[in-house]
């Protein structure tokens, strides 16, 4: 290699050292000094094949920056945006970074997984939910993206932990929230409520528009609303009834309810009645047993049927 | 190319935060093959440790405007590649692949040594003997000692205190010190018996 480290005379070399009897320290000097020189021993890389690497490691850049320069509209924007831009393209890399080095847990459809982070916190997801995580979590940031339903248990700590969650920001240091998030919801509506502590809840980016949600409060936030609702007084049992692998729907669609039992149950429901859709339901189930009780349930009262196919049902007018 | 100062590598470090490509192309030139061999310690595979360091620096480039050109941009990098390498091992533990030596070129036996004071192959000794150590202390002196990091470099790399750092590079110099005395002592021996 043509460039050597040279530590022979470094500060750690005398300290480490100055640790030994004065009676050993010259045999211990040749000893570190020399093992400083066993590292030449290692083979050369050539120097074509150092110029292939970094022209890939280019070719990757580009390809990652004509996407982020769409997203953040890179041009002269003056020092009042600079702040907001630069808040962004931190979000941006961040983004881009999970593509590369991303911790993914999931959470298998019929089943909760409880995953403890890097920096001591505590995260439950809920049936078919899926958690990223930086791998330099808990050393740059404590940043983690949701895409589901979790209950995070976070550790106190100097850096703040950040749920980002289908377009949303929820922000804390130290406290007992839940986030409910599914992309595939009506307007990927992210719900966070609170059972401990306090959390800062955003669009991701606007950190202005942030409303601060207490313990038994709830806030919602969909991808068309200016910003999140005021956060209103909730059950926090209820909220966190599925932990207990309880079923509670809060004034939520068919639609959006056969998804999580789809997702809770492992079947697949087809939906048919498509003028049903979007009728809504507010109800309860305490550890229910079977999908098909639930089906049941929820027809008579909406004046459904429904019928078995190979790997799930189909709800019918 | 002489070796770039601590200073030179600060400076690199601020223009790469400012976006120069320049500055980021002379760093990668400067450390990638030192993190490919560090890489293949661990994965023991050239292509699988290449990938990993270039995944480091595309990384390196999407957070450069939060680099802070007084914490150590090695450090970062070790300890990228050192996790991707330590998540590749556990992902691919079928395999024996662990801390050893890519290196093949194992010293052999001790009874056929040729005592002779000959330098090189002392080296091979010494290396050998540094093998032999406990994976962390290993690790710790081998990036003090092969990769010239600080301690406090090695403390962010292997997410331990530098004061652990400090304790693993003292029981290292320890051990081998004792082997060396050993050794001395051998070729004392085999001398008067000549």
């Amino acid at each position: 290699m043509t460039d050597k480290p040279k530590h022979n005379e470094n500060k750690s070399g005398r300290d480490i050292i100055d640790q030994f009897p004065a009676t050993e320290r010259n045999l211990i000097k040749e000893i570190w000094d020399k093992s400083g020189r066993v590292a030449e021993e290692q083979p050369e890389i050539p120097k074509d094949e150092v110029e292939y690497a970094l022209s890939e490691v280019h070719k990757r850049i580009e390809t990652e920056e004509k996407s982020t320069d769409k997203k953040a509209g890179i041009s002269t924007l003056n020092n009042r945006w600079r702040w907001m831009l630069a808040a962004a393209v931190v979000i941006i890399a961040f983004g881009a970074s999970i593509l590369f080095l991303p911790q993914t847990v999931n959470a298998p459809h019929g089943d909760m997984v409880s995953v403890t982070l890097p920096d001591g916190s505590t995260v439950e997801l809920n049936s078919g939910s899926e958690l990223q995580y930086n791998r330099l979590f808990a050393y740059w940031n404590r940043d983690v993206s949701l895409d589901g339903e979790a209950y995070f248990s976070v550790q106190d700590g100097e850096m703040p932990f950040t749920v980002d969650a289908n377009g949303s920001e929820v922000t804390v240091t130290g406290t007992k929230f839940n986030v409910r998030s599914w992309s595939d919801d009506p307007g990927a509506e992210t719900e966070v409520t609170v059972s401990e502590g306090a959390v800062e809840f955003y669009p991701e980016g606007q950190s202005q528009k942030a409303v601060k949600i207490f313990p038994g409060q709830l806030s919602r936030w969909a991808l068309d609303m200016e910003k999140p609702t005021n956060p209103e007084p909730v059950s926090i049992d209820r909220m966190l009834a599925w932990r207990e692998h309880n079923l509670m729907f809060n004034n939520k669609s068919l639609l959006v309810i056969f998804r999580e039992l789809e997702r809770r149950f492992d079947v697949e429901i087809d939906m048919q009645a498509t003028g049903a859709a979007h009728e809504t339901l507010t109800t309860y189930y305490a550890k229910p047993k079977n999908v098909k009780s639930i089906l049941e349930d929820i027809c008579r009262v909406k004046g459904l049927r429904f019928s078995e196919t190979a790997n799930g049902y189909r709800v019918f007018q | 190319m002489k070796k770039p100062s601590a200073e030179k590598i600060r400076i690199w470090v601020e223009e790469i935060s400012k976006s120069n490509r320049q500055a980021f192309d002379s760093l990668f030139r400067h450390l990638y093959p030192r993190l490919v061999h560090f890489a293949m310690k661990y994965t023991r595979s050239k292509a699988v440790a290449s990938d990993m360091v270039q995944d480091a620096f595309v990384t390196l480039w999407e957070k450069r405007r939060q680099l802070d050109s007084n914490l150590s941009v090695k450090a970062y990098l070790y300890r990228i590649v050192r996790n991707s390498s330590l998540n590749y091992i556990r992902d691919h533990s079928s395999k024996t692949v662990g801390l050893e030596a890519v290196d093949d070129s194992k010293f052999e036996s001790s009874e056929e040594m040729n005592w002779q004071d000959d330098a090189e192959e002392f080296k091979k000794t010494l290396k050998d003997w540094i093998e032999d150590l406990p994976d962390r202390q290993r690790e710790a002196f081998e990036l003090s000692r092969f990769e010239g990091l600080e301690h406090d470099e090695i403390a962010g790399v292997m997410e331990i205190s530098p004061n652990t750092v400090n304790n693993h590079i003292v029981a290292a110099l320890n051990s081998l010190k004792d082997r060396y005395s050993e050794y001395q002592e051998e070729i004392k021996n085999e001398r008067k018996g000549l």
